[in-house]
């Protein structure tokens, strides 16, 4: 096998194309291709921040202050649908074409041509969206959730499901070249049991994906023949029921969010043995809860519509259902620290990440839990205290992971280190600024403020103020992040090492920093002192 | 193109230049890439039936259910 493969290839070994349509347009390199989608991604943070700035902004003060209520219910959709379809699935999608094919060996995904398509649907897609702000009946402002008849009174639906099918279309056929490239691209050695956790998680994440955007696009597509050709799936006066939208709803969204927190579980299972210098604590069990949980999210769908009167018995199965969850997260959260004990630990920043994450995730788990009782949830649904959970687990989760994984991986990818000083920075201040923003929303969620209003009863003033400070902090703070990663790329003296930091192990730091354009073209010898996992403990 | 990729990897022709392009195409000559071509396509098939069958599902309801 090796010496069939060892032929010689050595006119093939290439850069990239000079041209820059060719490069970027029309590339099919897994390199370039993830460093698209991480620009991308990063833009759609700052554009769905700015949103968000502009909804704190308006809720600084009791009162109708500074947009219209229509407007302010634009910007919470807009704000909600960006930063999921736009911020965080595209940056793990990213982060998974850049670090797959280098964890496993593979000279590149196993469809560069579709990869292409996968990403440039995408820029059209949120074009498609936003352009719905300038038409004349406005925007969608029924929610990133679009819960029928407040949805189907926007004029612009139409063009908000199109976009939605686009976007779902591209994820899927990233989910199909994920699968793909995981299950057939890997090098002689590379053991299903010997990858890393995070290509394990997309392997998940991917399936997870096929299964439940068909989903949307059925319940999003009801929406629309529901407006446009005289359906009544959800209108009650034809005989229809607004609740059928929530059941499908939920079905495609509660596995969506773990979508958005399964790829992040990956990243966290890298960093932290590399900067504790140890293997992972119990590989099998992490990946093996991974799974669980990937599975578990298909029975639980309903505790997010406890409050719509269900029959008791399904309130006491999603309940507990939702509960279960909770074991195969403990298993994660112990065996990352179970990682960290006894470590030789150093605090880099993308460790410091790392460890918020433990911490914080965990809070978002644990007031999901209070969520998940449902006499407890009677009183906390649509209030202030859904908003901090779902902050936590996707700020403090999903958005920390992301960025402990551009100053991890930052490296491999521009060749050079970036400021440790300046990172330590940006994380401190998120760190700071991002409980002053979401922390006090629990109080006020407890306290009755309902979610999705631009105005709020005197009472809630102190605590908005408080977030509202704390949200243009935290705002501001993203900007160090920006300039950590120009300084890093164009203006860092400083070069990386092929393996980047100390304690790291896996294939990706066998080879250079910044990584060639092409790479393994001859597969790897897979050496098990390399793999952060060699399969033969546990 | 099929066939010229096809016999370009027994090694008859030189492989179209166009080709080498894409990461994959470098290893697609060698026993292991082809076989790795096979594993791909056959996933993708699998993949595709699968979606296929969900994405019909979920507007056959539609049009079933109306
Ligand atoms: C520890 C396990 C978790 C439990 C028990 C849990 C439970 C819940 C419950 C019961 C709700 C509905 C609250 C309501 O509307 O009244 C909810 C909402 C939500 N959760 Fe979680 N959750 C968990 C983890 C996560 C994770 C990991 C994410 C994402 C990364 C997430 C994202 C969300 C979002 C986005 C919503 C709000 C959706 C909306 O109405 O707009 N949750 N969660
Ligand atoms: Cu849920």
């Amino acid at each position: 096998m090796a010496t069939a493969t060892t032929q010689d290839l050595h006119e093939e070994h290439h850069g990239a194309p000079k041209s820059f349509v060719q490069r970027w347009l029309m590339s099919t390199n897994h390199k370039d291709i993830g460093t698209l989608y991480l620009i991308f991604s990063l833009t759609m943070f700052f554009v769905g921040g700015s949103f968000a700035m502009l909804i704190r902004a308006e809720l600084f003060k009791p009162g109708l202050e500074l947009v219209q209520p229509y407007t302010f219910n634009e910007l919470t959709t807009m704000h909600g649908l960006t930063m999921i379809f736009g911020a965080i699935m595209p940056a793990f999608v990213g982060l998974g074409n850049w670090m797959i094919p280098l964890m496993i060996g593979a000279p590149d995904m196993a469809l560069p041509r579709m990869n292409n398509l996968s990403f440039w649907i995408l820029p059209f897609a949120f074009i498609l969206l936003y352009s719905t702000l300038l038409l004349p009946g406005g925007g969608p402002a029924g929610g990133w959730t679009m819960y029928p008849p407040l949805s189907l009174q926007s004029g612009s639906l139409a063009y908000a499901v199109f976009a939605i099918h686009l976007m779902g279309i591209s994820s899927v056929m990233g989910a199909i070249n994920i699968i793909a490239t995981i299950l057939n691209m890997r090098a002689p050695g590379m053991d299903l049991v010997k990858m890393p956790v995070f290509v394990w998680s997309w392997l998940i994440t991917a399936f997870l994906l096929i299964a439940v955007i068909p989903v949307l696009a059925g319940a999003v597509t009801m929406l629309l023949t529901d407006k446009y050709f005289g359906t009544s799936f959800f209108n009650p006066g034809g005989g229809g029921d607004p609740v059928l939208y929530q059941h499908v709803f939920w079905f495609f969204g509660h596995p969506e969010v773990y979508i958005m927190i399964l790829p992040a579980f990956g990243i966290i299972s890298e960093i932290i043995p590399t900067f504790a210098r140890k293997p992972i604590f119990g590989y099998k069990a992490m990946v093996l809860a991974i799974a669980c949980i990937a599975f578990l999210s298909f029975l639980v769908w309903a505790h997010h519509m406890f409050a719509v009167g269900m029959p008791v018995g399904a309130d006491i199965f999603f309940m507990y259902a939702t509960m279960l969850i909770a074991v195969p997260t403990g298993i994660k959260v112990f065996n990352w620290v179970a990682t960290m004990w006894g470590g030789s630990l150093t605090f880099e920043t993308p460790m410091l990440f790392a460890i918020a994450f433990v911490v914080l995730f965990s809070i978002g788990g644990f007031s999901g839990l209070m969520l998940a009782l449902v006499p407890a949830d009677f009183q906390y649904h649509d209030t202030y205290f859904v908003v901090a959970h779902f902050h936590y687990v996707l700020v403090t989760g999903a958005a920390f992971a992301i960025m402990g994984a551009a100053y991890y991986w930052m490296p491999k990818w521009s060749g050079h280190m970036y400021s440790e000083f300046w990172g330590k920075v940006h994380f401190w201040c998120s760190l700071v600024f991002v409980n002053v923003l979401f922390f006090p929303q629990h109080f006020l969620g407890l306290a009755g403020m309902p979610r999705r209003i631009p105005d709020y009863n005197v009472a809630f003033a102190g605590f908005n103020m408080v977030s509202s400070i704390g949200g243009f902090l935290f705002g501001a703070s993203q900007l160090i992040f920006l300039g950590v990663i120009i300084h890093c790329v164009f203006f860092s003296k400083q070069k990386a090492a092929n393996r980047a930091w100390e304690g790291a192990k896996g294939l990706e730091w066998t080879v250079p920093s910044p990584a060639p354009y092409h790479t393994f073209e001859v597969p790897p010898v897979v050496r098990d002192e390399e793999l952060a996992h060699s399969g033969a403990d546990d | 193109m099929a066939r010229m990729i096809e016999a370009a990897a027994v090694g008859e022709v030189e492989p179209p230049r166009r080709q080498v392009r894409d990461g994959t195409a470098a290893v697609a000559r060698t026993p292991m890439g082809r076989a790795q071509r096979r594993g791909v396509r056959r996933t993708v098939t699998v993949l595709a039936v699968v979606i296929g069958i969900f994405y019909l599902l979920s507007f056959l309801q539609i049009l079933l259910m109306k």
